[in-house]
């Protein structure tokens, strides 16, 4: 609770909820400009909605994350603190502190995103009935996806000693991620940066090349994959974890 | 002096892993430009203009404001750590000329990633998708336009990384700066912002010319966007003093 309290104190100037609240300015600005007004999308207004977030995500997500790992362990270098730190506190609660507080920052994150999504439909009217199991399952996925890279970039982190390789490949790893999404479906299951894509539980069902009309559908849950993310997250959390233990002071 | 200041951001960049990146993104874009274009080849019928859409798409859009971004966040970073920035305001060299030799040096790796992109362009137009003949002279002029338009991005993003003491916050700042930037353009005000510059210059997502008659107004845009950043620095570097 103590190295909780102190990553807070640490964070006082950081800014970083101002960070958090980007992605949701983005969302916004990103869906909510393209509001639709014909009653045929209205009707589609969440499938669009939850189709768009996961193509979203694995753009700037990577980034984000990378930004939020380094920032937590960055200070550290910067202050050149590490060191007195390992002899200060345990090292247990020193990780324990900033994987909670990072975790936190990613829970924030994803909470305030997927909230744009009723806000977003109740603003432009939507007439698709609200689709909680999926909205749901997109949160878990989401997050898995989240905290799998940000423990990925902080691993990174402790590793390199420097920002520069985690936002390198945060930034590699969204166009990477990106792309992987318009590649067979087989090649997006050895992109993770990518995994919010293969995981969305819509596609597009039909698209009309003559009216440009555009029709989602569901796809059934993908859980073994969403099982393959939380296990890469804990091996990944595993071996932060493991680099802070054999940390020679 | 402002040499001097050149040739020392210079050797900061010797073996940085800065170049890694200078690298890989161009490729990563070129091959998945080139592997779009050829799944698409019954509707992308325009031949080399149809590969420069599918290979600059995503790379000015997205990732050319992140790569600069990263660029800039990297000179300035080593001025933030320690007391260098006590030193770089002590020393005797006019504030702007430390800004104005980082911006050359951004400016000298966006050239040469721009560079980088064409060679990339030519190499798979001629050997993956076999297209007759050299891409037309208008694709290497909206490469130009493109770096035109990237001085204000470079400039933008210098006086980011200058104000922002972390390395992370201006480069995500850039990756923004160009999801801003595509809905403007997307709404036709991309004159007015400098991110939107780049875009529109490169040309990357229609096949008509995105500039036709404002060709004019899309270099004031540029020359007023840096010559603002120009001024803001300058303003900042005088007005900031050291750390004690």
């Amino acid at each position: 609770m103590a190295a909780f309290r102190a990553e807070l104190q640490k964070a006082h100037r950081r800014h970083d909820l101002a960070l958090c609240l980007f992605i949701p300015g983005i969302v916004v600005l990103w869906v909510g400009g393209l509001a639709p007004a014909d009653p045929e999308e209205l009707a589609n207004g969440y499938s669009a909605l939850l189709y768009s977030l996961p193509v979203i995500e694995a753009i700037l997500m990577p980034v984000m994350m990378a930004v939020l790992a380094s920032r937590l362990w960055d200070m550290e270098i910067k202050g050149n603190t590490a060191k007195l730190l390992y002899t200060l506190q345990s090292r247990r609660s020193l990780f324990a502190g900033k994987a909670v507080f990072g975790v936190l920052e990613v829970l924030l994150v994803t909470v305030l995103e997927l909230a744009c999504v009723p806000v977003l439909g109740r603003v432009h009217g939507y007439t698709e009935a609200f689709p909680t199991g999926q909205l749901c399952y997109l949160f878990v996925c989401t997050l898995a996806v989240d905290t799998m890279l940000f423990f990925g970039e902080f691993l990174l982190m402790l590793w390199v000693g420097n920002p520069l390789p985690a936002l390198c490949v945060g930034i590699v790893g969204a166009l990477v991620g990106l792309f992987s999404a318009f590649m067979p479906p087989l090649a997006s299951y050895f992109v993770p940066f990518g995994y919010y894509i293969p995981l969305s539980a819509y596609e597009v069902a039909n698209w009309d090349q003559a009216t440009h009309t555009v029709t989602y559908g569901t796809r059934p849950f993908n859980w073994g994959l969403l099982a393959f993310t939380l296990a890469l997250g804990a091996v990944l959390f595993a071996l932060a974890w493991r680099k802070v233990q054999d940390e020679e002071v | 002096m402002l040499k001097r200041c050149i040739l020392a951001e210079n050797r900061k960049l010797h073996a940085s892993p800065i170049w890694a990146m200078f690298f890989v993104l161009p490729i990563l874009s070129a091959t998945y430009g080139t592997f779009n274009y050829l799944q698409n080849l019954e509707i992308l019928t325009d031949g080399w203009y149809s590969l420069w859409t599918q290979h600059t798409l995503f790379y000015s859009m997205l990732f050319f404001p992140a790569m600069v971004a990263t660029y800039a966040a990297y000179l300035w970073r080593l001025e933030h750590l320690g007391h260098n920035w006590n030193l770089i305001m002590a020393s005797p060299v006019p504030p702007l000329d430390l800004f104005a030799a980082k911006f050359a040096v951004v400016t000298k790796l966006a050239l040469l990633t721009h560079g980088f992109v064409f060679a990339l362009f030519v190499f798979c137009g001629k050997v993956f998708a076999h297209l007759p003949g050299l891409p037309p002279v208008t694709l290497p002029l909206f490469l130009l336009r493109g770096l035109l338009g990237a001085l204000a991005v470079i400039a933008a993003q210098l006086v980011l990384a200058m104000i922002i003491r972390s390395f992370a916050v201006p480069i995500f700042l850039g990756l923004l700066g160009g999801i801003t930037g595509i809905f403007i353009s997307s709404k036709g005000h991309g004159l007015l912002w400098p991110y939107s510059l780049m875009q529109l210059g490169m040309n990357s997502n229609r096949s008509a010319d995105a500039l036709v008659g404002s060709y004019g107004l899309f270099a004031f845009s540029c020359i007023f966007w840096l010559g603002t950043m120009f001024l803001l620095a300058w303003l900042l570097l005088r007005w900031e003093d050291v750390r004690a």
